[in-house]
């Protein structure tokens, strides 16, 4: 397994390498680059002093190797135009925003994979009943709703229904309300604040996910139902309840672990949308904070790094799968 | 197969609503009171008309408006419209509006229905969805951006099933380094999620550019983020067919590759590409309406509900203006009814084979 692995992480730096290439020939493209903006208020000497400085005048094969010569000897991702920090720091350690967005990703998963087995273990034991029913159609609800316009209605909820704000002592928007910024972490309050922010962020970025893994338990598991196994530890005399925990959970959950790392750019894309419209501070944030600047070494290495997120993520679920089920042998 | 699809009943909703959007979208201008683009700047911010049917006098089976009259808030102290219940305008149908040209044919100011003061100081004005900032009305809007919203789905997947058949398709049939370069090429584009793909390329886009030029980038992006799905499910059917005996058969009588392609092995997966594009356009609608939210997507004069959205991202607008949010709900239904036709299509066709997710594709 251990070959396995290793030899997974080789193949990943020449993909890598070719996002990299990809990423860097999309910035191309933009007509003019961050220094357009300032050409009224420097003139073109001072636009051509700037794009010396950054180096924006060279043809962009040049640009395109020092970048990864950067990355590649000193694990240099350019800087930021905007606070003219490194990119990495812009984009994941301003506000502790990698930590976020690991957290958010973390949360959501458990809370996806909490609520949705269940139900669909649920629906696919009780098939065609009214609750089987009711459940697919929130399955299909869930899948058509967009990200924002769910966002948008939950913020609706809290501000016209449930009339957040001044008079309910709490604000929407953020992952922390201001005065518990510094508290430490052992205090309750501070925990009751971060599960109130966190709730709305859960569902904009799990609705969708959740609908979808419904859908697959269900179907997986009356896949795995309909098997002679089943049928053989049901003639046993074994208890129903034995039956579908012991026997057919265990292995309808394999194609929903294998399929798991394709669920992270849909991650991203709940928590880009929540980030946007409720103001949280993750990575997320800080990329379409340097799409709106036009800041391209930022955006570059935002779409390395989601890249590599999904790369990490089909590796992480491959390996689940193999100690999940000793039949699968990766050579 | 149709046989089988009618007997979904789920299946069967979801195509008659969206050949119901689809016919409504085409008539737009004529089923919408007002013009889309027309502007009513003495009714900014007006909020639903609501429509009654009783009054002092009792019941009248024509339905109608009080005229709408500009109060102050008290609390707010920002302008608000009132009902003036001394003046009522009923509704009627077949009335005179704001004047459009009936698909290029010929000039009219005919709408389906409306008060037909044709005025625009006058009182009486249907805004059956409220209006915005200048006065424009959302309903003719909405039913404006039902044209964009449903077009730009299939018109994507056309273009992506275009690119998907022929690198798929070379890739499957010739295997080899061909097939293993564009298996790479997929394999990034894959990697990187595609809002943040869309965004990035949604920037490269001169901010000058024509609406409709703009409009047919974003046709193309689109297509570009999600050529790589489908060119996977086509070269995953092309290797299984190409060893097929008829394939075999067609080379032992001297068939070219494009004859053995276009001929004999496109036909009989035909069905199955056809049902894979249909799971996948709700992703399309998707990804544009969250484009246009984010105002990197469709722009004025078109419309699209996405783009009827981006006030939307400030509270205060959520919290004053909450007609704003209505354009969504027609997202949610047309999603719906594509995810309802597409898995109907998939029973249909067969049961068993496709394991392709509408998601995922």
């Amino acid at each position: 397994m251990l070959a396995f692995i290793v030899r997974r992480i080789a193949f990943m730096l020449p993909a890598l390498l070719l996002v990299s290439l990809f990423a860097f020939l999309i910035m191309q493209l933009q007509v003019g680059d961050y220094t357009t903006r300032f050409a009224l208020s420097l003139g073109t000497e001072g636009v051509k002093t700037l794009q010396e400085r950054y180096g924006l005048d060279q043809p962009w094969y040049v640009q395109y190797w020092r970048w990864v010569k950067g990355i590649m000897t000193r694990f240099d991702f350019g800087i930021s135009f905007q606070t003219r920090q490194p990119a990495t720091q812009q984009l994941f350690f301003s506000a502790g925003r990698l930590g976020w967005t690991l957290i958010i990703i973390t949360a959501t998963m458990l809370f996806t994979w909490l609520i949705s087995i269940p139900i669909g273990i649920y629906s696919s034991t009780h098939k065609y009943s009214l609750g089987d029913h009711v459940a697919t159609f929130f399955g299909f609800l869930g899948l058509s709703v967009p990200n924002f316009f769910l966002a948008l209605i939950i913020l609706w909820f809290l501000v016209v229904v449930v009339k957040v704000g001044p008079n309910f002592g709490l604000t929407i928007g953020g992952i922390i309300d201001p005065q518990y910024v510094k508290v430490s972490w052992l205090s309750l309050d501070k925990w009751l604040n971060f599960l109130w922010h966190l709730w709305p962020v859960l569902l904009v970025v799990g609705t969708a996910n959740m609908a979808q893994l419904i859908r697959y338990m269900r179907g997986s598991l009356l896949d795995v139902l309909s098997q002679p196994y089943v049928q053989t530890a049901r003639s046993k005399g074994l208890a129903e309840r034995a039956v579908i925990w012991k026997h057919a959970v265990r292995n309808a959950l394999n194609p929903l672990i294998s399929i798991m790392g394709f669920w992270i750019p849909f991650l991203f894309e709940g928590v880009l949308v929540a980030a946007v419209v409720m103001g949280l501070p993750v990575v997320e944030k800080g990329y379409w904070d340097a799409i709106r600047f036009e800041d391209q070494y930022v955006v570059m290495s935002g779409l390395l790094f989601f890249a590599f997120i999904l790369f990490v993520g089909n590796l992480l679920s491959d390996v689940l799968l193999m100690l999940a089920d000793p039949k699968i042998r990766y050579e | 197969m149709w046989r089988r699809f009618s007997q979904h009943k789920l299946g069967v909703l979801g195509a008659s609503t969206i050949v119901l959007l689809a016919v409504v979208a085409l008539f737009s201008d004529f089923i919408g009171p007002y013009q889309p683009g027309q502007q009513y700047r003495n009714f900014g911010y007006a909020p639903p008309s609501s429509i009654h049917f009783f009054d002092d006098g009792g019941f009248s089976f024509q339905p109608f408006v009080y005229g709408l009259k500009r109060a102050l808030d008290p609390a707010l102290g920002v302008p608000v419209f009132k009902e003036d219940t001394a003046q009522k305008f009923p509704i009627k149908v077949w009335v005179e509006g704001d004047p459009y040209s009936f698909f290029g044919l010929f000039k009219t100011n005919v709408h389906l229905f409306g008060t037909g003061t044709n005025n625009k100081r006058s009182a009486g004005q249907l805004f059956l969805f409220g209006t915005d900032k200048f006065g424009r009305d959302l309903f003719s809007r909405v039913l404006a951006g039902a044209r964009i919203s449903l077009l730009i789905g299939p018109l994507v997947i056309l273009i992506s099933f275009f690119l998907g058949i022929v690198f798929g398709g070379i890739s499957g049939f010739y295997g080899g380094w061909v097939d293993n370069a564009i298996q790479r090429v997929t394999e990034v584009t894959m990697a990187v999620p595609r809002l943040a793909l869309l965004l990035a390329f949604a920037t490269v886009i001169p901010a000058k550019a024509d609406p409709i030029v703009r409009f047919w980038i974003i046709v193309f992006v689109l297509a570009l983020v999600s050529w790589a799905p489908l060119t996977r499910v086509i070269r995953g059917q092309f290797l299984a067919l190409r060893e097929e005996d008829f394939a075999t058969a067609a080379r032992a009588l001297g068939a070219g590759s494009s004859r053995i392609i276009f001929r004999h092995i496109l036909p009989n997966t035909i069905t199955y590409l056809v049902v894979s594009a249909t799971l996948a356009v709700p992703n399309i609608i998707l990804l544009e309406s969250a484009l246009s939210f984010f105002s990197y997507g469709i722009q004025e004069p078109l419309v699209s509900w996405g783009m009827l959205m981006q006030k939307t991202q400030s509270v205060f607008e959520i919290e004053f203006h909450p007609w704003f949010l209505i354009p969504g709900f027609f997202i949610v239904i047309t999603v719906l009814a594509y995810n309802f036709m597409g898995d109907a299509l998939r029973d249909a066709v067969d049961p068993f084979s496709i394991v392709l997710s509408d998601r995922q594709e």
